[in-house]
């Protein structure tokens, strides 16, 4: 008797050890083990700063920006939930831990009805990583699946959700008057995820959303511009305009840093840029 | 008499030579390296001829440490406008990741950030940063990102002040920034 109930009580202990037990991190992400505790803590206490987050005076204009039906914690959230499932590290290394599913495989993609995964076996979230690989196999009719976080995950849309950061995300924010934990720096970090989250919308010829080429201007000549009004650059310009706003108790530094975040975001768009359909695309 | 003659010409020859040469030593500024006070505010008739002459004579403590802190704001003024970073500055930058915000761009918010800060306990010294704020937003040797900033603080300072710019050109590019960045409350 007294055994049974041992095993009852080890067994979870066990499970949990093996994966089977696995407790996602806010908005359900994973983070791979190749990304540093130190990293992987700053990221979490970021994400849960965004339900503390209150908005005001958010205008039409803005949220067609957003391409978001409301500007709160919780629509961002769910925004990130239904866009980044894990989290890699600067170290992953995504052609040593890719498979080809099929190496001649007819893509025809579909697009997403609605901004909620039809499958159960599509994870329903994407970054950067992901949504290239899902990208370059198109291009070369490759069906890939990818090793992440203990799993195989197939990369059938642009939605896989597979974000890689590494130690830029932290170091490029660097304030001298503000700790890396300060609000200003986290709302700053923030925006960058948000800017790749956007990363794993948009279908056919702008699938991913991908950078254009800046043709004039200060970056002319690099794929650092924006033709959509509702691409990554102007979510992440749109999101720091309000994210000064809620950046309270944040100093004059501060908030000139997430002034000119903006700023730079902002001029990344050219001239006659449009929106366009942010539904990503998938291949069953 | 001769003597005198020759003595005041000697005189003179050094004295020409002498400004001849340091104003050759002195350093060769660029069009963004010239001090943004001394630009003209021609559109800003608030900043026209209001060169402050009030007397040192008489004044109380108050007012000279007053003045004190305006010669300092001023030289902060013109030293943090030669450190703006420049298209050039950009193009050099080591890590050549240009997706990202420039971390000169990041780096520069400890300029606007102290300017902040003085015009909030010192609001005397507004016109000064406007002035700074005008040449920065009108150098198109500064990045873009920076020029919108500047013509964001050059607004909305103004308005707080009730300093009249409506004469002040804001060129079309800089604007379209410039209406997405929050402004100041």
């Amino acid at each position: 008797m007294l055994k049974r109930w041992g095993i009852l009580i080890i067994a979870p202990f066990l499970l949990s050890s093996c994966g089977l037990f696995k407790k996602d991190g806010i908005y359900n992400i994973t983070f791979d083990s190749s990304v540093p505790d130190e990293q992987k803590e700053l990221l979490t206490q970021d994400l849960e700063v965004i339900e503390s987050l209150n908005f005001s005076g958010v205008s039409s204009d803005d949220l067609d920006k957003i391409d978001l039906p409301e500007l709160s914690s919780t629509s961002l959230g769910n925004f990130l939930k239904e866009r980044i499932r894990y989290i890699v590290g600067e170290s992953y290394d995504a052609d040593t831990k890719r498979t080809i599913v099929s190496s001649s495989y007819n893509y025809n993609p579909a697009v997403f009805a609605s901004f909620s995964s039809p499958f159960d076996r599509i994870v329903t979230v994407m970054t950067n990583t992901g949504s290239s690989v899902y990208l370059a196999g198109k291009k070369s009719n490759v069906l890939y699946s990818l090793d992440v976080a203990d799993e195989n995950i197939l990369i059938n849309t642009t939605r896989v959700g597979i974000i890689k950061i590494g130690e830029g995300l932290f170091s490029s924010t660097k304030l001298k008057s503000s700790s890396s934990s300060s609000l200003a720096r986290r709302l700053l970090r923030l925006s960058t995820l948000f800017h790749e989250a956007r990363h794993s919308d948009g279908n056919g010829t702008n699938a991913g959303f991908p950078h254009t080429k800046c043709t004039y201007g200060d970056f002319a000549g690099y794929y650092a511009c924006e033709s959509n009004t509702n691409g990554p650059y102007n979510l992440e310009a749109m999101l720091l305009r309000h994210f000064y706003r809620a950046c309270s108790n944040c100093n004059e530094t501060e908030l000139s840093a997430i002034q000119l975040a903006a700023s730079d975001a902002a001029s990344r768009l050219v001239y006659g840029a449009v929106k366009r359909n942010s539904q990503p695309e998938f291949v069953r | 008499m001769k003597f005198k003659i020759i003595a005041t010409l000697a005189f003179l020859f050094g004295l020409a030579l002498w400004s001849f040469r340091s104003a050759e030593t002195k350093p060769v500024l660029r069009e963004q390296q010239k001090s943004p006070l001394a630009l003209a505010n021609q559109l800003i008739p608030e900043l026209m001829g209001k060169k402050d002459t009030s007397s040192m004579v008489g004044v109380n403590t108050a007012e000279v440490l007053r003045e004190n802190e305006k010669a300092q704001f001023r030289n902060y003024l013109e030293t943090s406008y030669v450190r703006l970073p420049t298209l050039q500055a950009i193009s050099l930058s080591k890590d050549g990741d240009l997706h990202r915000v420039p971390p000169e761009v990041l780096e520069s918010s400890e300029v606007f950030g102290y300017i902040a800060e003085k015009l909030k306990s010192n609001p005397s010294l507004t016109r000064d940063a406007l002035s700074f704020y005008n040449a920065c937003a009108a150098n198109e040797q500064l990045i873009t990102s920076i020029r919108a900033v500047c013509a964001r603080n050059l607004i909305d300072w103004a308005k707080k002040a009730q300093i009249d710019i409506s004469q002040v050109h804001i060129p079309e590019k800089i604007l379209q920034i410039v209406v997405v960045l929050p402004e100041r409350n």
